[in-house]
């Protein structure tokens, strides 16, 4: 799942980058949507992936290019814009790379952010310059900023070094309060960057307002300032100089309000805690969901050690939660219940035990297999690297570098040479077109030899047996090469509970989501294109379908909603369908914002249900009124159709008011493979869909009627059929136009079934299903185009394309 | 990352350079025309091609290029002149223009050839018939005259 990201985010930093650069003396309309596109994506991504400090600085990007479209400004300074996006982009990237190599996406954003407002606020102020210097500056000082912090932690890091040595440092607690500049805005993202920085620095950091992330929390800081207790091991004046270095500080207060023995009284509601957590079994990447559990609970609680430690190593640490749970232990003046709420997040969970323990050395472990059940340790005491907070002077030093040890933990114990990069490489698909192409020269040159008129009439005992091994050899490779290219829909379909989970508890809905057929396996190149349609159609579905609880109870719906993702194979084609219990399509509110945003071309009332829905499809539609953190921007469907285009797939709604949505994405067989029955007609050979294939008979003229429209039938087995000879469907020549000198194909479609009449078949092999290019319109009745082992093309049989719409 | 750039612009430059004012000739009927040499990618025969049902008139079908699908304009029906069997001189000339790669049958290549800027006149203001509207300019070497193509046109333009 982490690569999947890393891949991901790549791709769409290259797409963004081209953009940006070309729009450097101005953006296209195309581009300000591509771009916001993208940025939305990448929000949604690492939000999901929880690395927040990206999502941020994506979604103040977002919103910048949200304005730009909606608003379409004149007198945009495009190459400021350009460098704020690249700015943006290069923060991403330092952080993916980060991320990469198994360190902690740690950058802060938050200068970035600051930046990319003031630069929106300019902008619709009417592009005033006068803020214009200011924000210029700001880079700069928040260049120095970091250096200046980067410099202190270097500073801080080596004192926590001496310290052991200096028998005199001891951890002292402090009380303080800062206030921030008027006008400043966003005091809270502020007291948040602001206690970020203090990280590693100082510890039991506890503040009011306590939920920096919730935006009152600025109103609060204003008003009262921004209160804060935490223990350090710095002297006072090394404190305040990394305070008062915070960027808009106005004033502040820093007091030391007793020394390390009073610190029980002090923070006396500071509890340890040892939880045990454990996955659902197959729910894969176990290290990785608990590392996200580490991730979860950062800043909120110290985490004293967990075990396995080096989470990051896979195949160890994997193994190890599977039998033993994930253990955790860690210090926290949270409630039990608010902790538990915490811990119980994590997607997949099985079980959590939490409970409170006196000292962080009553956790007693053995180093293998730490049975927490029973409590009972058949090995000696493993000794917790971190002390109690109730130690003496001398041993509180040392506490201050395990400490630090501890917290660095996840990024320090991943083993270099253990990227998570490891197991994959990824490899550009036109390497596996090109490779599947030499393949079918393979193919060819092999039959070329083998068959050689040359060696007719030769007694060649051990060359034919040579040959026969060559061809298995070839054959081998063949399958190697496709299977290279198929993935199934899992990881994709996984991803979605994460955002359904997160969808219920942000809008207090309930929601379950059932996967369906996630084994079906999709082209690479078509996986890439598929992800992101289905997550907006869920999101879609779980914002505007599903009703909240009490509304669905009184309609007597079961409070859960549920939204059911299926994939199936049907006739070449995989249906990729997302069915909610919801509340339907609201048909008059569509055809209604539809009217206002003057995309009706005839009167609403001739509008069919179908037509009407295809409008959510459109750019900027929303008919929610207002704008959530999931929806209401109108980018979502929009992405599902640009994204099915280019694979040239579509998508259906089916609707009933009450009841529920189907969006049903069919995707065709572009660049897949398939089983294809080879067919002679005219003087082309055509490749039918063996899955669409029913059986194949012969038939004389005589067995044809015809109805009053001259549409030819035929009884087959008791059964009327539909007949469409091909030559006349495709207005081709052909030398076979008595039925008693071809053969009748059946084809089914769905479950429609239609008898095809052809000159002759020819054989049946798998093909590559190539698309037609560009330049020759779509061809009804034609899916795709296919190279033949002698080289010759055949075209292939879009068998849905025989029944009328 | 620029010493990349510079180095590739310049290997555009150079490639400009070098084919700029060069043309390749070929026949349609009596007629010689021209395409600028940096569209052409190569002159192939003999390949098979295959017709694809329902397509403009003008288009012979699609033939397969190593592995690529390219679909091919048969120039006489373009230029609504009568078909003609191939024979051993017919050659299939393929154009890169746009994102489009096209294979374009023509009787007979001849050569490529320089036309200096200084030759190349404008078309009659004139439109009278289908075909020369897809005339951009007339070139003169010497005494002779070709018809230089206008691509967009040509290959774009129902």
């Amino acid at each position: 799942m982490l690569d999947m990201f890393i891949y991901e985010m790549s791709q769409l930093l290259d797409q963004l980058e081209q953009h940006v650069v070309q729009g450097d003396s101005g953006f296209s309309m195309d581009a300000i949507n591509e771009i916001f596109r993208i940025m939305h994506t990448i929000k949604g991504s690492s939000a999901m992936m929880m690395f927040n400090n990206i999502s941020t600085v994506a979604h103040s990007i977002e919103d910048l290019f949200f304005y730009l479209r909606e608003e379409n400004p004149s007198g945009v300074d495009y190459g400021r814009l350009a460098d704020h996006v690249l700015e943006g982009m290069d923060f991403i990237k330092a952080e993916i790379s980060k991320i990469e190599s198994g360190a902690q996406p740690d950058g802060d954003g938050e200068p970035l952010i600051k930046i990319i407002k003031n630069f929106l606020a300019e902008l619709k102020g009417g592009g005033a310059p006068a803020p214009a210097p200011k924000a210029e500056t700001k880079p700069k000082k928040a260049g120095k900023e970091s250096a200046k912090s980067a410099n202190k932690a270097e500073k801080s890091a080596a004192k926590a070094k001496e310290a052991p040595r200096g028998a005199g440092a001891a951890e002292t607690v402090y009380e303080g309060i800062i206030w921030f500049n008027d006008g400043c805005e966003m005091e809270n993202v502020r007291a948040y960057a602001f206690v970020n920085n203090l990280e590693g620095k100082a510890a039991n950091i506890t503040h009011v307002p306590e939920n920096l992330l919730d935006e009152a929390a600025a109103e609060v800081i204003h008003e009262n300032g921004f209160w804060f207790q935490l223990t350090s091991g710095l002297p006072y004046d090394d404190l305040c100089k990394i305070i008062s270095s915070t960027i808009y500080l106005k004033s502040m207060q820093l007091d030391a309000v007793g020394g390390d023995t009073s610190k029980a009284e002090v923070s006396p509601e500071v509890k340890i805690y040892k939880a045990v957590l454990t996955f659902d079994e197959g729910s894969e990447m176990e290290n990785i969901r608990a590392y996200n559990v580490l991730h979860s609970v950062e800043g909120r609680v110290r985490v004293l050690k967990h075990l396995p430690e080096d989470i990051l190593d896979e195949e160890v640490a994997v193994d190890h939660i599977r039998a033993n749970g994930f253990l955790l232990v860690l210090s926290t003046d949270m409630k039990y219940d608010a902790l538990y709420n915490i811990l119980q997040e994590p997607v997949y969970l099985k079980t959590l035990t939490l409970e409170e323990v006196q000292s962080a050395e009553d956790v007693k472990v053995t180093p293998l297999e730490p049975d927490e059940n029973d409590g009972l340790p058949a090995a000696p005491v493993v000794s917790v690297s971190k002390k109690k907070p109730e130690t003496a002077d001398a041993s509180a030093a040392p506490e201050e570098k395990a400490e630090a040890a501890v917290s660095s933990a996840p990024a320090a114990a991943a083993d270099p040479k253990r990227s998570p990069t490891q197991h994959m490489i990824s490899v550009n698909v036109s390497k596996l077109d090109l490779l599947l192409n030499l393949m079918g020269e393979l193919v060819i040159a092999e039959a070329m030899v083998t068959q050689n008129p040359e060696l007719e009439g030769l007694e060649l005992e051990s060359f034919v047996k040579e040959a026969r091994q060559l061809h298995k050899i070839i054959n081998d490779i063949q399958d190697t090469v496709m299977s290279m290219r198929m993935v199934p829909l899992q990881a994709t379909f996984f991803k979605m509970h994460r955002i359904v989970r997160d969808m219920c508890r942000q809008l207090e809905k309930e929601v379950d989501l059932v996967i369906v057929g996630e084994d079906t396996e999709v082209d690479k190149n078509i996986i890439e294109h598929i992800s992101d349609p289905i997550m907006h159609i869920i999101r879609n579905s779980v914002d505007h379908g599903i009703e909240m609880p009490d509304e669905r109870s009184k309609t007597g719906k079961p409070e859960k909603g549920r939204v059911i993702l299926e994939a199936k194979n049907t006739g070449g084609d995989v249906l990729i369908i997302v069915r909610d219990d919801g509340a339907g399509l609201n048909k008059d509110k569509i055809l209604r914002k539809a009217q206002n945003n003057g995309l009706l071309r005839k009167d609403p009332s001739e509008y069919s249900d179908k037509e009407i829905y295809q409008f959510i499809f459109l750019p900027g539609f929303s008919t929610n009124e207002q704008v959530t953190s999931f929806s209401g921007r109108g980018v979502g469907m929009d992405v599902v159709s640009t994204n099915l285009e280019v694979v040239g797939g579509t998508v259906l709604v089916e609707s009933t008011p009450g009841e529920g949505s189907t969006f049903t994405m069919k995707i065709p067989l572009t660049l897949a493979i398939i089983e294809g029955m080879t067919v002679k007609m005219g003087g082309a050979k055509y490749t039918i869909p063996i899955i669409s294939m029913k059986k194949s008979f012969n038939a004389k003229e005589t067995d044809i009627f015809r109805d009053p429209n001259g549409n030819e039938m035929i009884m087959e087995r008791g059964e009327v059929y539909n007949v469409v000879r091909l030559f006349e469907f495709f207005g081709v020549d052909s030398q076979i136009r008595k039925i008693e000198d071809g053969i009748m194909i059946m084809l089914e479609n769905g479950e429609q079934t239609v008898c095809l009449f052809v000159d002759e078949l020819i054989g049946e092999q798998q093909v590559v299903v190539k698309p037609m290019p560009k330049y020759i319109k779509k061809v009804r009745g034609i899916s795709g185009c296919t190279i033949l082992g002698n080289g010759d093309i055949s075209l292939i049989i879009d068998v849905g394309g025989f029944f009328d719409k | 990352m620029a010493a990349d750039t510079d180095h590739l612009t310049q290997a555009n430059q150079s490639i400009e350079e070098i084919t700029k004012d060069q043309y390749l000739t070929f026949f349609i009927e009596d007629e010689e025309y021209a395409i600028g040499i940096a569209y052409i990618k190569e002159i192939v025969n003999n390949l098979t091609i295959t017709q694809v049902p329902q397509t403009l008139s003008y288009v012979a079908g699609i033939v397969s290029l190593r592995g690529d699908i390219i679909p091919v304009i048969n120039v006489r029906c373009r230029f609504m002149k009568a078909d003609k069997e191939f024979d051993e001189q017919t050659c299939i000339v393929v154009v890169e223009y746009q994102e489009y790669q096209l294979g374009l049958i023509v009787d007979k290549v001849k050569e490529v050839m320089f036309i200096e800027e200084g030759n190349i006149f404008p078309p009659p203001n004139a439109k009278l018939s289908h075909v020369n509207q897809f005339i951009k300019n007339i070139g003169k070497i010497g005494d002779s005259v070709k018809l230089l193509l206008d691509l967009d046109r040509f290959l774009l333009q129902d």
